[in-house]
């Protein structure tokens, strides 16, 4: 009788203190940490989801840019920030390949976070200039077998979706490419538009918008089958059946933030990508919502380290 | 014609009520803030962001335009008055301006940067509204290797206009170039010259250099030469705020060199407007009568990096507004206010909006009248700040600095960062080497590294490549012929003065 | 006998000589790679070589020409300026705006002579206050102001 009752009554403690955490969060300012630099598509949609936050918790919701330490730094500081749900910081698509090539960065991704939701989704796309010899992707593969090492293709840094992409398909298709690193699209984009590079891959953030204004010419996309916002666009998988990615933006915090002060930040988010205006902004940029629980996006980081590993093993990437 | 019909369309949207308020307001913030040493214009714009949310597109696009343009010429108001430059661009500002200042100049110098600035806003806006489609062309035409030819002859320029010795110059270039290759390589991911400091893996940032080896160098060196006493004051006896006729008569032709400049710079991406100002800088020192008053407070050497910086700033659209693509952090940041608006930047904007098209073009040249008419009353109110005991000035300056660096990351490490940079350029100082060429090869350094490999990589290692294009041959050429116009003059002296020992 | 007949020039020399050689031992472990393919340390070592060189050239001119003599560093400003700062960035993370505006200007005020303590204490005070009120306050910059 009596354990019982301690029982109960240290359920109803846990109980109430849970829902007084939800309660009394947010105390003050919550900070979005990007750890690109401002004007980016992890800024720009951080800016998007904070001024709709802001509308709904009473509270200020701020995007901080903090590039230092290539971004190691932002996202260590919100992983050892103190776990009350005023710290995020949004991850992307690349986050899980670049925990597989630095093993040795100060904090390990499936362990020290506790994530909220994934934001949204959008393919990595192929394309190249309006007049480039290469019309299709089956093009492409034929011209990279018959020069082997001889067409290039823009890329972000070493270990990025573009360059696991392009190298993935270079698995696939048994073909040679030559990934040129950029610091960031617009310049990629440049020497592929004058045609010195031949081939650009990069997010759908960037180059879907370039392709709606004719700008660049679509060949292919990554995500599993036809991309709801580019449907004249081929599928990757169409020729090479594997090969899909499609990359994401999301928001995490430090772990073991209260369970209720992560389901309101999910529940909140997940409404606010209910929105019509904020759908059709996150269209404009090529992008899908994508909310979802947070032990999906776990399950999503660890899915694709799993992926990302075949590919740098197989082709040996390693950062030097 | 099409195009007064256009301006027309345009003047009707930025010269209603409405627009000229949120002009008005852009500048004035942009000023107020972008005079903070530290705050330069990325941080001013992302800062300010959230209050264009709740305007309409186009009221937004035209705050956040004169944000621009106020935060730029308050950041030169800093680098003439306190010797802090807190972007690549006000690194030649600070050179003779802040020697006017100290000079009792200020004003001037303020007037004058502010005169040419305008003139070139107005220059350069007519040149966005009227060939854009071939400027961009020229943006086109850029390739690797022709950036790396523009940054070679970029840093040429900077030990040309040095002041003391040319091997020193060139020394702080190698160096300066150095320390931009500290972090993470983007061609191989290789961490280098970090010695296992996870903070270094992004390298060192512009801002905390560029504070520690100019700004607090220069406060150590002013309390050195006793200006801490009580009553001791950073500029002499104040004479007139206004440039004199002869200060206007030597100006304008700077002005006119430094705006045709900027404009063709500024529609290139990446540093081209700090080339341009350096270029600037270069060009008025050797084709003035007397070299040897650069650096000593010359106003052409305000007039013309002022004017060439302005104008770079307006042309710096022309690749937004012609492709949607930024063509620096500053226009990054504005597409990513467009996307928030609900438009997407690119080609089509001028055809589907042109409301909004040539009413943020005619909103840049109402932003640069805005800037006039704010800054040259606030020239007496900046000039009676040097007014202030520089023992009570100093360490607001400090503070300001210190917040400004610590505000960019939150990030207490870039502090002691600015700290140890303010001790480098102390010891810079003591060995008679000057801080520009240093921080002119580190803004440069990884830049030229990244292109040269680029161009290496898809030339397929043939070096020819680097040089067959005709830009790349016209700039190469230019830069070799700089050289010589140097060194054959230097080792004439050096057999002089060897002779003489 | 060898002469330095330019000390400021020799220091500057042996300066670049030396930043050229530790950086050249800084990256031993690092790929040059080629031309082509140049490797992470290709670049950064022809740039360490030229520093090398240049420095060099610049102490051998310094013992064949005559220029400027070292001055005196003035060690008193040097540390309090450079530590100030560097006080600041350690005290805000902890402490908040407030108070480390209140130790910079504490601290780099002792550079100027004869500041009497109180009037150090009344700046010190004001600029805290301004920069809580102008930076927190009025442009809402997401960082602590108070130790709290």
């Amino acid at each position: 009788m009596r354990t019982k009752a301690i029982f109960a009554a240290l359920l109803l403690t846990s109980i109430t203190t849970c829902a007084a955490w939800a309660q009394d969060w947010p105390k003050r300012q919550v900070t979005i940490t990007v750890v690109t630099g401002a004007g980016g598509s992890p800024d720009t949609v951080g800016r998007l989801i904070a001024s709709k936050l802001t509308e709904r918790i009473g509270k200020p919701v701020v995007v901080e840019n903090n590039t230092a330490g290539a971004g190691v730094t932002g996202t260590l500081a919100v992983s050892r920030s103190t776990p009350d749900g005023h710290n995020l910081v949004i991850l992307t698509g690349g986050t899980p390949s670049q925990q597989l090539l630095r093993p040795d960065q100060p904090y390990n991704l499936l362990k020290d976070f506790a994530m909220v939701t994934t934001i949204c989704a959008y393919p990595m796309v192929i394309a190249v200039a309006p007049n480039s010899p290469i019309k299709t992707f089956a093009d492409l593969i034929a011209r990279a077998k018959a020069q082997p090492g001889k067409v290039t293709y823009s890329m972000n840094s070493i270990g990025s979706l573009h360059h696991l992409l392009g190298e993935w398909i270079g698995i696939d298709a048994g073909v040679q490419m030559e990934g040129v690193p950029y610091r960031g699209s617009p310049p990629a984009f440049m020497d592929v538009s004058s045609g010195r590079v031949d081939v650009m891959i990069d997010t759908g953030t960037f180059v879907l918008p370039q392709i709606e204004q004719k700008q660049l010419r679509g060949l292919a996309q990554s995500a599993p089958g036809k991309y709801a916002l580019a449907p004249d666009l081929p599928a990757v998988t169409e020729t090479l059946p594997n090969v899909q990615i499609m990359s994401w933006l999301g928001f995490a915090m430090a772990k073991n933030t209260p369970k209720p002060i992560v389901d309101r930040l999910n529940a909140e988010i997940t409404a606010i990508l209910d929105q019509d205006d904020v759908k059709q902004k996150l269209a404009q940029m090529g992008n899908i919502p994508m909310p979802s629980k947070p032990e999906e996006m776990l399950a999503r980081i660890d899915r694709e380290m799993a992926q990302w590993k075949r590919v740098i093993d197989a082709k040996g990437i390693k950062a030097e | 014609m099409d195009l007064l019909a256009n301006l027309a369309l345009g003047a009707s949207v930025a010269l209603s009520g409405e627009n000229l308020l949120y002009c008005l307001i852009g500048s004035l913030l942009g000023t107020l803030i972008g005079v903070l040493p530290g705050v330069g214009p990325v941080a001013t714009i992302a800062m300010l962001l959230p209050i264009t949310f709740t305007l309409q597109p186009i009221g937004a696009l035209i705050m956040l335009a004169g944000i621009y343009y106020g935060a730029q010429y308050g950041g030169s108001t800093t680098a003439i008055l306190v010797n802090l430059p807190g972007e690549a661009s006000s690194i030649v500002t600070c050179l003779d301006g802040h020697t006017m200042a100290r000079q009792g100049r200020a004003g001037p110098a303020l007037a004058i940067a502010a005169i040419g600035s305008f003139v070139a806003g107005c220059f350069a806006t007519l040149v966005v509204a009227v060939v854009s489609a071939p400027l961009v062309s020229l943006a086109r035409a850029f390739g690797p290797a022709e950036y790396f030819a523009l940054m070679t002859l970029g840093l040429v320029l900077s030990v040309v206009l040095a002041r003391g010795s040319p091997l020193k110059a060139i020394g702080m270039i190698l160096f300066g170039g150095l320390l931009s290759l500290v972090g993470t390589d983007v061609h191989t991911g290789a961490e280098r010259l970090t010695f296992g400091t996870k903070a270094l893996a992004g390298g060192f940032d512009f801002v905390p250099v560029a504070m520690g080896v100019f700004g607090l160098s220069e406060i150590i060196s002013n309390l050195e030469k006793g200006e801490g006493r009580p009553q001791e004051r950073l500029a002499d006896k104040v004479h007139g705020l206004m440039p004199t006729m002869a200060d206007l008569k030597a100006s304008t032709p700077a002005i006119m060199r430094g705006t045709l400049l900027g404009t063709v710079l500024g529609v290139l991406p990446g540093a081209s407007s700090m080339i341009a100002s350096f270029a600037s800088y270069t060009l008025e020192k050797k084709i003035a009568k007397d070299p040897s008053r650069f650096g000593q407070g010359a106003i052409e050497g305000v007039a013309g990096p002022e004017s060439a910086n302005n104008a770079g700033a307006q042309t710096s659209f022309i690749p937004m507004l012609t492709l949607g693509i930024p063509s620096n952090s500053v226009m990054a940041l504005m597409i990513g206010a467009m996307m928030i608006q609900g438009i997407v930047p690119g080609p089509q904007v001028m055809e589907k909006q042109p409301a909004l098209f040539w009413g943020v073009i005619v909103s840049m040249w109402v932003g640069n009248a805005m800037l006039v008419i704010i800054n040259l009353p606030l020239i007496g109110v900046w000039v009676r700040l040097l007014d202030v005991p520089y023992r009570l000035l100093f360490p607001a300056i400090l503070l300001l600095c210190a917040i400004g660096v610590y505000s960019l990351n939150n990030e207490p490490s870039q502090v002691l960062l600015t700290a140890a940079a303010g001790l480098l350029g102390y010891f810079f100082l003591k060995i008679g080497c000057e801080p520009a060429p240093f921080l002119l090869g580190f803004v440069l350094g990884d830049m030229m590294e990244e292109n040269l490999r680029r161009a290496m990589q898809i030339s397929r290692g043939d070096p020819i490549a680097m040089i067959s294009s005709p830009i790349c041959a016209v700039l190469l050429g230019a830069s070799a012929l700089l050289i010589l116009s140097m060194i054959l003059p230097m080792i004439a002296r050096g057999r002089e003065k060897l002779v003489e020992d | 006998m060898v002469q330095i007949r330019s000390p400021q020039d020799f220091v500057a020399g042996l300066f670049f000589l030396a930043a050229g050689a530790f950086a050249l031992y800084g990256m031993a472990d690092l790929r040059m790679g080629t031309a082509m393919r140049m490797g992470p340390a290709y670049i950064p070592s022809l740039i360490s070589w030229g520093l090398i060189v240049t420095g060099a050239v610049i102490a051998v001119r310094a013992l064949v020409f005559s220029g400027p003599r070292l001055e005196r560093w003035a060690l008193t400003p040097l540390l309090l300026i450079c530590g100030g700062t560097a006080a600041f960035g350690l005290i805000i993370p902890q402490l908040g705006l407030f108070l480390a505006s209140v130790a910079i200007t504490a601290v780099v005020s002792f550079g100027s002579k004869g500041m009497p303590l109180r009037q150090i204490a009344v700046l010190g005070l004001a600029l805290g206050a301004a920069a809580v009120g102008l930076f927190g306050g009025l442009l809402g910059l997401p960082m602590r102001l108070w130790p709290w």
